[in-house]
């Protein structure tokens, strides 16, 4: 059983641990053997102008899409779990469209409409596309907290005499800020990591995801692609990290993040 | 599922509090009406007419003429059976191994269930760009399978490794495990283990309890899993064109290509609305399937 468990964990994990250890590795060609240390292939990315740019993009990208998915995301959230009306389903349904609909089909209906209404391709189409697609994940996020929240806490505030904005300020929204920030740091990473939406919708822009995409057929370019990517995949170890300690730093602690991470994982998608 | 409805009273009460559900949902349902709803339609309605070599479509009435040559010339049939083929043996392979793994974490890893979950959510969350990219680094003709094989004096490399069928599906395989593991873990680790415990006092060996307790008690995780692997699965075209060669060459290549490389909408278009009543038919078909396991298993 638990070479089962030693070999799936491998085929995961090995293919990134060699891709890290080419990074460092001294010489042109990546393959082996090792030719010893060197860090120079992180000192060629930093002076890498078409790096900076795409690392920058994506970054910039993901720093605008974060609040307003978020945003909206709650917005939905609160729509669907605190009231009842006609068409409930029927709007649950659309919000949660773009988490099954393919990348690929979103990313190419996106261009079409783009080119129709003859709106330039640019990172805020990107953006738009981005934040389109990610909301729904804030909202399930967010739901899923807000379904399991004690409302009579707010009609008892209510009952002695709290404004509404009061209720949300000091009841609401501080029972809400793990999800938030959880939220946050997974819309960041899912902006930056997403190649299908942005490679239709991009134009003459690059992203890192687009730039690795374009320059694996590159030699020369490999080692810089070996490093940035090493680095990228470390920074967002740290931020899964982050989210992980964040739920179980909640009221609840160690037990209350494991419900929570599997309906983080399942509202991410791998298709691009 | 037992459920209580709440008195009409706290529904009026909590409008008065939050104002009208309009004022939460307008924006995220105008956003999705603009950006999703909308190309969706309008793709249905570019495939439907006649292609163009100049611009989006050519002049003309309503046809199926795209459809037509998707479905008769030969190049694309290969693409689709190829398409198939891969997401389908890909699905069983990435199950096998989810459910295998899902049963081992929701029931024997006791301390180990935490940091391995936290693993499987870590892999998961890495650019898939980059999880493809170093397959790469490992399946190329120089690449480290080949170079270690060679060290052991096997020095015949393996061509077949890298732009092949198999290598997109290795790559496919293995990237969407995450995926298919959590799902039906979640659903395995809301079994009632007495239940389990029960079944063992009767007498139920680990075959019994596996078919006739997990199985059909975790089919909602797995339907969820194989709706979130193989829509997925189907439109890939990262690795396809990554780590596929002529072989590997699927609906989601052939899409990209017509439309970004050749402009031809027409072709392209039309695919892509195969693929969104594909997804359509699967999400519906596992949903159906879903709710009577949990209706039987009430």
């Amino acid at each position: 059983m638990w070479v089962f468990v030693a070999a799936v964990f491998a085929l995961l994990y090995v293919p990134l641990f060699i891709l890290a250890a080419f990074s460092l590795n001294d010489s042109i060609i990546v393959a082996l053997p090792f030719r010893g240390f060197s860090f120079e292939w992180y000192s060629a990315a930093l002076d890498d102008v078409d790096v900076r740019e795409a690392v920058g993009n994506s970054l910039l990208v993901a720093l605008a899409v974060v609040p307003l998915s978020v945003t909206v995301g709650t917005l939905a959230a609160f729509g669907l779990t605190r009231f009842r009306f006609r068409l409930k389903s029927a709007v649950a349904g659309l919000v949660g469209a773009p988490l099954v609909v393919s990348w690929l089909v979103m990313g190419v209906g996106a261009l079409l409409l783009f080119s129709a209404l003859s709106i330039p391709l640019s990172l805020k189409t990107i953006g738009a596309v981005h934040i389109m697609a990610s909301f729904p994940l804030v909202t399930a996020i967010v739901s899923a907290r807000l379904i399991r929240f004690d409302r009579s806490i707010e009609e008892a505030a209510l009952d002695l005499g709290a404004l509404p904005r009061t209720v949300l300020a000091r009841i609401v929204l501080p029972q809400l800020i793990p999800s938030l920030v959880a939220s946050a740091l997974l819309v960041f990473a899912w902006s930056f990591n997403n190649f299908t939406l942005s490679f239709f919708t991009a134009g003459f822009e690059t992203t890192f995801p687009i730039w690795v995409y374009s320059n694996v057929e590159h030699a020369r370019a490999l080692p810089i692609v070996n490093a940035v990517s090493t680095f990228v995949l470390g920074v967002q170890i740290l931020l899964t990290f982050l989210v992980w300690y964040l739920l179980r730093l909640r009221p609840g602690g160690r037990s209350a993040a494991a419900p929570l991470l599997p309906g983080l994982a399942t509202t991410e998608r791998t298709d691009g | 599922m037992v459920s209580v409805a709440e008195p009409r009273r706290s529904w009026r009460r909590r409008r008065r509090l939050h104002g009208h559900p309009a004022k939460y949902l307008v924006l995220p349902v105008g956003l999705l009406l603009v950006l999703l709803i909308a190309p969706m339609t309008y793709l249905l309605v570019v495939s439907l007419r006649p292609p163009s070599i100049t611009g989006i479509s050519g002049p003309g009435g309503p046809t199926l003429d795209n459809y037509e040559q998707v479905l008769t010339t030969d190049f694309y049939r290969q693409v689709l059976v190829t398409s198939a083929f891969i997401a389908t043996t890909s699905l069983v392979i990435t199950l096998a191994i989810g459910i295998g793994l899902a049963y081992i974490l929701a029931f024997r890893a006791d301390r180990l269930e935490m940091p391995l979950l936290l693993l499987l959510v870590l892999a998961d969350q890495t650019p898939t760009i980059t999880k493809v990219y170093a397959w790469r680094i490992l399946l190329g003709r120089q690449g480290v399978i080949n170079s270690g094989l060679e060290r052991l004096g096997l020095d015949d490399p393996i061509d077949a490794l890298l732009f092949s069928r198999a290598a997109v599906i290795i790559v496919l395989s293995v990237t969407f495990i995450p995926f298919a593991t959590i799902p039906v873990y979640a659903a395995m680790k809301a079994i009632d283990l007495s239940l389990l415990e029960s079944a063992n006092d009767l007498g139920a060996g680990f075959m019994t309890r596996l078919t006739r307790i997990i199985l059909p008690l975790a089919a909602p995780g797995i339907f969820i899993a194989i709706i979130l692997v193989y829509i997925p699965l189907f439109s890939e075209f990262i690795a396809p064109t990554m780590v596929g060669g002529t072989g590997g060459y699927m609906i989601g290549s052939a899409i990209s290509d017509q439309i970004l490389d050749n402009g031809n909408w027409g072709v392209g278009t039309a695919l892509s609305f195969m693929l969104l009543l594909l997804t359509a038919a699967a999400a519906a078909l596992s949903y159906y399937l879903a709710r009577i396991k949990q209706l039987s298993s009430a």
